[in-house]
């Protein structure tokens, strides 16, 4: 079970959620943030802070952000492109930093007008 | 002046800068508690522990390289006993400011040795510094060189802004009672995170509160009830005189401090009820690692939207 983080997040990228995670697993990726399956407690303190409702427990995704919930997983189980390897369980977001990469799902999003 | 000269200026007077907004940054810190009402002695211990470990160090450094140049090339002598007073005043007062068990009275004493650094390091930009850079026989690149030299002992380990160790083991100590939890063990990595909460929940609330809310995740995966506790139920049918105690309207992360600061004043023998909107399944594994066999607790009524909890102090 995790957190998994839609496409409401994409060109955004509040960041808020990232202060509230206790361990650390949203990473930051070119044009959206990613939650390791692998690394979330299901704590659900990411969700109430998203400034676009982006954020969903893994059973309550509603039908259109179905895609997201394997799309974070494979942020860190396949590597980016550009990358030989993938990112798998880095433990601990700050010390990676952004990756500046994104899957291609997020990739391929249009880009989101985002106000001046 | 050469470039690495004015490099080197730069250089000294942006690690003034870092060392005054660190200082300026933990007295604020002081202050806040004094405010809010929290203990203040976490804040000073911060504070006296930065003054001990990079402002003193870094005074000790200039008094054996940048002093005696000055001493020895300028007319500033004078001004340089006063300024290795003030190094000796910094000191004196951080050792004073430890002792103070008034908090206003300490976020007093940190603004002031802010206050003091601030006016200090500034004498050495503004008046020290430019009279050896007008002098224009010392190397001021190979000074500072000689300081990094002199702080090698005292900073081994020189770690990167806001490198926070103690967060960082936090974080994968919870990620490993995440990996754990998953892996079947939730009651133990309830009872490790319930652990590390109660050895931080002093010295470091901040870190407490990211504990409490992995604990809410962690605890989602352990069947019935939890922990396997050493609490005594009481059955002596005295929950009418208890007080309630309502965290509904407090924010989340205030809750578990209000609660063990009710818990802390019970007398032995009485109890409160613990009104609340979720099962306090995380609470209980803090009571169990913190007050083991002395807290008791009864569930009153367990959901689906209110749950009433009587915690007890058991007589002694």
């Amino acid at each position: 079970m995790t957190y998994v983080i839609g496409e409401p997040c994409v060109d955004i990228m509040d960041r808020a959620c990232v202060d509230e995670c206790p361990v650390d697993c949203i990473y930051e990726g070119e044009r959206s943030l990613y939650i390791n399956p692998d690394e979330c407690v299901d704590c659900g303190a990411c969700e109430p802070v998203c400034p676009v409702e982006a954020i969903y427990y893994e059973d309550d995704l509603p039908d259109s952000l179905q895609p997201y919930k394997d799309d974070n997983a494979r942020f860190f189980s396949d590597p980016l492109p550009g990358r030989a390897q993938p990112l798998g369980s880095p433990g601990g977001a700050a010390k990676l930093g952004p990756v500046g990469a994104d899957t291609e799902l997020v990739a391929a999003h249009p880009k989101r007008q985002t106000a001046p | 002046m050469t470039t690495t000269g004015t490099a080197a200026y730069e250089a000294i007077r942006a690690h003034h800068r870092a060392l005054g907004d660190g200082l300026t940054e933990r007295a604020n810190a002081v202050f806040r508690a004094a405010v809010d009402g929290r203990p203040h002695e976490p804040a000073v211990a911060d504070f006296v522990a930065y003054v001990g470990e990079e402002i003193l160090p870094h005074a000790a450094a200039e008094e054996k390289t940048i002093y005696p140049a000055v001493v020895a090339r300028t007319h500033l002598g004078n001004l340089i006993g006063e300024m290795i007073t003030e190094h000796a005043s910094l000191s004196m007062s951080a050792a004073r400011l430890a002792t103070l068990t008034d908090g206003v009275a300490a976020a007093e004493q940190a603004q002031e040795i802010a206050e003091l650094f601030g006016s200090h390091a500034a004498k050495e930009n503004d008046v020290l510094l430019p009279a050896l850079i007008a002098d224009g026989t010392v190397d001021l690149a190979e000074l500072l060189g000689q300081m990094h030299r002199n702080l090698e002992p005292a900073a081994p380990a020189s770690q990167g802004n806001g490198a926070d160790p103690q967060a960082a083991v936090l974080t994968l100590l919870l990620q490993a009672t995440g990996a754990l939890a998953r892996a079947g063990a939730a009651d133990l990595a309830c009872r490790i995170a319930a652990s590390a909460w109660a050895t931080v929940h002093e010295s470091r609330p901040d870190l407490a509160t990211k504990v409490t809310t992995a604990l809410h995740g962690l605890t989602r995966r352990v069947d019935g009830a939890a922990p396997e506790e050493s609490a005594h139920h009481c059955d002596c049918g005295h929950e009418a005189a208890d007080l309630e105690l309502d965290v509904r309207e407090l924010r989340p992360a205030q809750r578990h401090e209000a609660i063990f600061h009710a818990y802390i004043d019970l007398a032995p023998g009485t109890g409160f009820v613990l009104v609340n909107d979720h099962d306090p399944k995380p609470l209980r594994y803090q009571f169990e690692a913190q007050c083991a066999g002395d807290y008791s607790w009864d569930y009153l009524e367990a959901g689906p939207k209110v749950w009433r909890v009587r915690v007890g102090r058991t007589l002694a």
